[in-house]
């Protein structure tokens, strides 16, 4: 079930009905069955029993770590946070790893000289497990690290882990940032659930008219860069970047919205990441919740390491300390780029890609940074002002829109040579002969595609400065609905959706 | 406390109110004006009430052999098309409804020939049919029949009853045609190159038969409801059976309406039996073996022109000044069909 | 040992792990505060106060640090090593 489709908007409107009919203690329960609706409707209804299986071994195994830690029995917690993880982590990586990892052994073998041809599985992963096993590894850490206490309930348990919203595309929660709203009944507010609702038509309007046009000249360019070479390219790159985010963030609007509607805050994903000053600070405003997780769970807990810490001391005597403070944590973060680009997708392509990519922008910054703080000061530069905040940002965005480029095409070696297609381009005549007029999009329709990203921009340099929504609670009716009736009608008439007029199916017939 | 939470849903309902009717207009006008559908549905609705002598209710056959604007010349009498390309049978019933709330004392000329098969419809069809229609009770019902008749799916009902759906993305060829009503210029009178020019021998695809056979269930349901309409309001009403060549089963199922209109007393005119009478040529007067062309359709108002006259004793309208817009109506379309009369027609043009 | 004495030996730490003698530091100094202070360079401040003071910080302690004064309210409470 997509959740720009009516089918979706009818299912919400209900469970919001139901919700607020219901008892305040039951509202918590209605969630849950809302959930298991949602699951029914998007995805094979017998996957359920990898959630439920989740659900089930994570409820026993944080009241294993619980009990052991009361009894001071700390091996014992260590066991149930272990057979937890790899439970869960376990399904996750069998069902979506294993053809990768099938892959690499079957070449391997063939490079050996062996006749060894493991098959292929055909595995179907459940809705959201990607996001919902990050969730639950999260919490049973922070459970056996006593940063929460674990929820006994096992319905309860359900609902933290297979929240609807949720679902989709995440965000990944901490159990203590929803505790205190997942199960206490919200009274209904009129003004919290307009909000929501707001955020949701700004989400569909994303996805609908934004991010849907732009699809279009990326899917034309990609699907043949012989012909759109140069710098046909670089436009697929650019508009790729900001498809991916106005989809991504449009859905995060979306599924934030409509949890406000239940009364329930998730935390927030993007914060305009394309402001940033750099690679390092982008991967803190996109994608928050998994940047968040990661740095938590993976790469504090590496760093600290006694492992690291011998990593440290041995390379301060061998290195010096200038070199001390730099390679663990460049190697430190290795790892975690690399597990970022394996949670992306199971292909070489995302991992030494997409993933390598943005370590080394991250990790050169860092290195070059002494030799950048000199340039900056010999050339005079002033770094206070907007003109470098710009090209900061310029900045990070070509450099996004590179990394990226793995993300879409996926293979490796597809993309280095689509990369290098790109790379000298000698045809800037495409942006003034009207040649991207034929990428898909007729004029009028790129036009609106431009437009709506300016005006995507509008919304969030206004979005620095606050609450958007509440900026516009502010001004007098007239103009509030104005901006209400043209998103709506933004997205009814320049939405693409539905079966698509064509004057070649109304021509005279004839019966 | 309970002023403000009136004063709340007093300002949603005005905001959703407020809402409709921008969505409406908005569907207006990009379904635009699409030739044809709009010329033979909007057009009828343009006419005033109670002015015309003869509604003419059926597909695409009906409005390819009747030519308004010259019946109008000849012998002064306002008789309108009604109807789409493509109309299912079925539809036929709500259009007579909605045609006798605006002309009740027409006469009513309805067409039996039309689509029967289930598989043969599709989405553009039934916008085809309701589309131009105005927004009545009778319209939903139709959409509601024909959607369930022919298992439209979710999505496709959607976009029959929220038109926005499939027109929107016309949205990037808006001119001034989408923002002004056009006024029907030709009372129905069909413009169309194939229409003028083309000329099929369908002589070869003759078939005869006295055979019955049973009727499509809807079939039945639909010409019995629209009987026993026309015997409860004592419409004056004639069946018309287009003059197509069409195969075996439909010919028997046309054979059983018949008898069935004929039990009920009703007049019908079967242009299949008058062929030879009304002057038809196989081998000229078609364009395809369902339609006929502009000379087929010359011979086929004269014909029922005068059957309606003497029938219904008809008074010539030509003096009256209410009926100017069908002399304008005459002069455009005769310079339109000019060219392509034979010799033998140019009489029409007088 | 005293507050003074656990906010000298940190200031060491803090001008040594950012490389600037100029660093002074507060109980309400966050990572607001000092340039170089990210997600990345608080690990290392932390594995360095840890080797410094001779302690351990466990993970619940790490997660919910907000300024120096509650590190060092954090190493007073431990017991040394």
């Amino acid at each position: 079930m997509s959740i720009t489709s009516f089918p979706f908007l009818l299912f919400f409107a209900v469970t919001l009905g139901v919700y607020y009919i219901l008892p305040l203690r039951f509202r918590w329960s209605a969630l849950l069955v809302s959930s298991l609706l949602f699951f029914h409707f998007s995805a094979a209804d017998y996957t359920i029993i990898y959630a439920a299986g989740a659900v089930l071994v994570t409820t026993l195994c944080t009241r294993g770590i619980t009990k052991a830690e009361e009894t001071g029995a700390g091996k014992k917690a260590r066991l149930w946070l272990i057979l937890g993880l790899a439970v869960n982590l376990g399904i996750l990586a069998t069902l979506k790893y294993s053809g990768f990892v099938i892959g690499n052994v079957n070449f391997a073998a063939g490079l050996a000289g062996s006749g060894l041809r493991l098959p292929q599985p055909d595995l179907l992963a459940p809705l959201g497990v990607s996001f919902y096993t990050m969730s639950v590894a999260g919490y049973l850490l922070d459970v056996y690290w006593g940063i929460c206490p674990a929820q006994t309930d096992i319905f309860k348990t359900a609902l933290f882990v297979g929240y609807w919203p949720q679902l989709t595309s995440g965000p990944i929660t901490r159990y203590n940032e929803v505790r205190d709203q997942l199960y206490e009944g919200h009274r209904f507010d009129p003004r919290q659930v307009s909000f929501g609702m707001q955020r949701m038509l700004w989400g569909i309007f994303k996805k609908l008219v934004i991010s849907a046009r732009l699809g279009v000249v990326v899917d034309t360019i990609y699907a043949d860069t012989v012909t759109y070479n140069g710098f046909y390219i670089w436009v697929a790159a650019v508009s790729f970047l900001f498809q991916l985010y106005t989809d991504f963030s449009g859905c995060m609007d979306i599924i934030l919205g409509a949890s406000e509607c239940y009364g329930i805050r998730l935390p927030e994903n993007f914060r305009t990441p394309f402001f940033s000053r750099s690679v390092q600070e982008y991967w803190q405003r996109w994608h928050m919740t998994l940047g968040a997780w990661l740095k938590d769970y993976i790469l504090y807990p590496v760093l600290r390491s006694g492992a690291w810490r011998s990593l440290t001391r041995w390379t301060r005597a061998h290195l010096g300390k200038k070199a001390a403070k730099q390679v663990p944590s460049i190697l430190g973060m290795l790892c975690v780029w690399l597990l970022m680009g394996l949670w992306h997708g199971g292909t070489w392509g995302y991992i030494i890609g997409w993933g390598l990519w943005f370590w080394l922008c991250i990790a050169s910054a860092q290195v070059l940074d002494p030799v950048f703080k000199k340039a900056i000061r010999l050339l005079r530069i002033n770094t206070e002002c907007f003109s470098w905040h710009l090209f900061q940002s310029l900045r990070v965005f070509v450099l996004a829109a590179i990394g990226n480029m793995f993300f879409r095409l996926r293979g490796f070696m597809e993309t280095l040579h689509v990369i290098r297609a790109g790379l000298f381009p000698d045809n800037p005549e495409i942006f003034f002969d009207g040649s991207l007029f034929s990428l898909g999009l007729d004029a009028p329709d790129f036009i609106a595609m431009v437009v709506s990203l300016l005006v995507l921009l509008a919304v969030s340099v206004l979005q620095e400065r606050g609450s958007v929504r509440e900026q516009i609670e502010k001004q007098n009716l007239v103009f509030r609905w104005v901006v209400w009736y043209a998103l709506i009608f933004g997205i009814l008439i320049f939405g693409m959706y539905g079966p698509g007029y064509d004057a070649a199916d109304f021509i005279y017939r004839g019966f | 406390m309970k002023r403000t939470y009136i004063a709340k849903i007093v300002k949603i309902g005005i905001f959703l109110i407020l809402l409709y009717m921008f969505t409406f207009k908005a569907s207006y006008v990009l379904k635009g004006n699409m030739g044809d559908n709009f010329q033979q549905s909007a057009g009828f609705f343009q006419e005033p009430k109670n002015s015309l002598d003869a509604v003419f209710i059926g597909a695409s056959p009906t409005f390819t052999s009747w030519v308004a604007p010259l019946a109008w010349r000849k012998y002064g009498i306002a008789v309108r098309t009604f109807g789409n390309n493509t109309q299912p049978f079925v539809a036929t019933k709500n259009l007579l409804y909605l045609a006798k709330e605006r002309q009740p004392n027409a006469v009513y000329m309805i067409a039996i020939n039309g689509l029967y098969g289930v598989e043969d419809l599709t989405v553009q069809d039934i916008h085809a049919t309701t589309d131009y229609l105005p927004i009545s009770f009778e319209k939903l019902m139709l959409i509601n029949d024909l959607c369930k008749k022919f298992q439209s799916t979710f999505s496709e009902k959607m976009e029959i009853f929220i038109p926005l759906v499939r027109y929107h993305s016309r949205w990037n060829s808006l001119n001034r045609k989408f923002f002004h009503d056009e006024f029907e210029l030709y009372k129905g009178g069909f413009v169309s190159e194939v229409f003028f020019n083309m000329i099929e021998d369908i002589s070869a695809s003759y078939f005869e038969t006295t055979e019955r056979e049973t009727l499509p269930d809807f079939v039945e349901t639909t010409l019995t409801e629209m009987l026993d309409y026309c015997k409860a309001e004592k419409v004056k009403v004639v069946f018309v059976l287009s003059a197509q060549y069409r195969d075996e089963q439909t010919l028997k199922w046309y054979n059983t309406m018949i008898d069935k209109i004929e039990s009920y007393g009703f007049p019908l005119i079967n242009e299949l039996e008058d062929f030879d009478k009304i002057g038809l040529d196989a081998k000229t007067d078609f364009y395809n073996e369902w339609h006929t062309n502009i000379h087929g359709a010359l011979k086929i108002t004269d014909y029922l022109s005068k059957y309606l006259i003497k029938k219904y004793n008809l008074i010539d309208k030509r003096d009256n000044p209410v009926y100017t817009s069908w002399d304008d109506a005459y002069e455009l379309y005769s310079e339109i069909i000019k060219p392509y009369l034979r010799e033998n027609e140019l009489n029409w043009l007088q | 040992m005293n507050r003074e004495e656990i906010f000298e030996k940190l200031t060491s730490i803090f001008r040594d792990v950012f490389d600037d003698d100029t660093i002074e530091i507060a109980e309400d100094t966050t990572a607001a505060d000092i340039e170089d202070w990210d997600s990345l360079t608080h690990i290392m401040l932390l594995s360095a106060v840890e080797d410094g003071f001779g302690i351990r910080f466990d993970m619940k302690a790490v997660q919910g640090l907000k300024d120096v004064g509650a590190m060092a309210d954090l190493i007073a409470g431990q017991p040394a090593r």
